[in-house]
């Protein structure tokens, strides 16, 4: 009965995931330490469709983050001498992030939440009107 | 009990199933390779209202049959996967679904609506007519 709100829950949780990561990559944009000693590489969240055995068939049941991937292309580089990161050319490595991409990410994942929200409240409604038989 | 309230009662539960795959398919709006999900409730209610519509059989002895009324609907969540249209194989339209959601809303009232109207006359009979 109440998978349902499980599911659109499953969804708010996994679009909230990638808001902070998407809010991660934009506060590293100009983090050129990290631990492993590299610039810092773009994180994506890859999602994966919960499938719930039972005993007729495979049931839905949402959606979840299974592991937050860093993104393996090129790093940027800058010429600005002056850094200490820099080379002996002069140039540092930047984190690949592009901030356009972020921004467009983010949108999309506020979008998603919202349309989560959506339906959870297009359930909760049918939910309460079902409260309501027999009534009056 | 009633032919008419079993037979929206699973209107209800169909629509109810609907409602979670197409959550379903708005939690998945951004995984890879997920194809759209949904319950043609419709036909098993089709169905059900031929069966509702035939004569019951009395079972005198243990070995007959009895005619099923279906009571036990199995409503089967169907995958779309005839259209591709983003590259990570994906076909969820958030505008159908949204679309969707509010349908199966409306569609699930209005099944509500019905259920106690039925109750209501039920009740009126009982009452002979009066108020209270």
């Amino acid at each position: 009965m109440f998978n349902n709100f499980d599911v659109s829950a499953s969804g708010l949780t996994a679009q909230r995931l990638r808001m902070d990561v998407i809010a991660d990559n934009i506060a590293n944009v100009n983090t050129t330490r990290t631990e492993n000693g590299e610039p810092y590489r773009r994180k994506m969240p890859v999602f994966e469709e919960i499938l719930k055995r039972e005993i007729n068939q495979d049931k839905s049941g949402g959606v979840r983050v299974t592991q937050i991937t860093e993104d393996q292309s090129d790093f940027k580089m800058v010429f600005r001498p002056n850094h200490p990161d820099a080379n002996e050319e002069g140039y540092i490595s930047m984190p690949n992030i592009d901030i356009t991409t972020e921004m467009i990410d983010m949108i999309d994942a506020s979008r998603a939440y919202e349309a989560n929200v959506t339906a959870l409240n297009s359930a909760k409604d049918m939910a309460l009107k079902a409260l309501e038989i027999g009534r009056g | 009990m009633e032919p008419t309230i079993n037979l929206l009662s699973t209107g209800l539960d169909g629509s109810w199933k609907r409602q979670e795959a197409l959550a379903n398919n708005v939690s998945n709006i951004n995984t890879p390779n997920y194809k759209r999900q949904d319950v043609n409730f419709k036909d098993i209610l089709k169905k059900q209202m031929q069966t509702t519509k035939k004569l019951t059989i009395n079972t005198t002895k243990k070995k007959h049959i009895p005619l099923s009324n279906s009571n036990d609907p199995n409503f089967k969540i169907s995958q779309n996967r005839s259209i591709k249209y983003r590259n990570d194989s994906n076909n969820v339209d958030v505008d159908v679904e949204m679309a969707e959601v509010a349908k199966n809303n409306i569609y699930y009232s209005t099944l509500i609506n019905q259920v106690s109207a039925r109750f209501n006359m039920i009740g009126n009979v009982i009452r002979k007519g009066s108020a209270n």
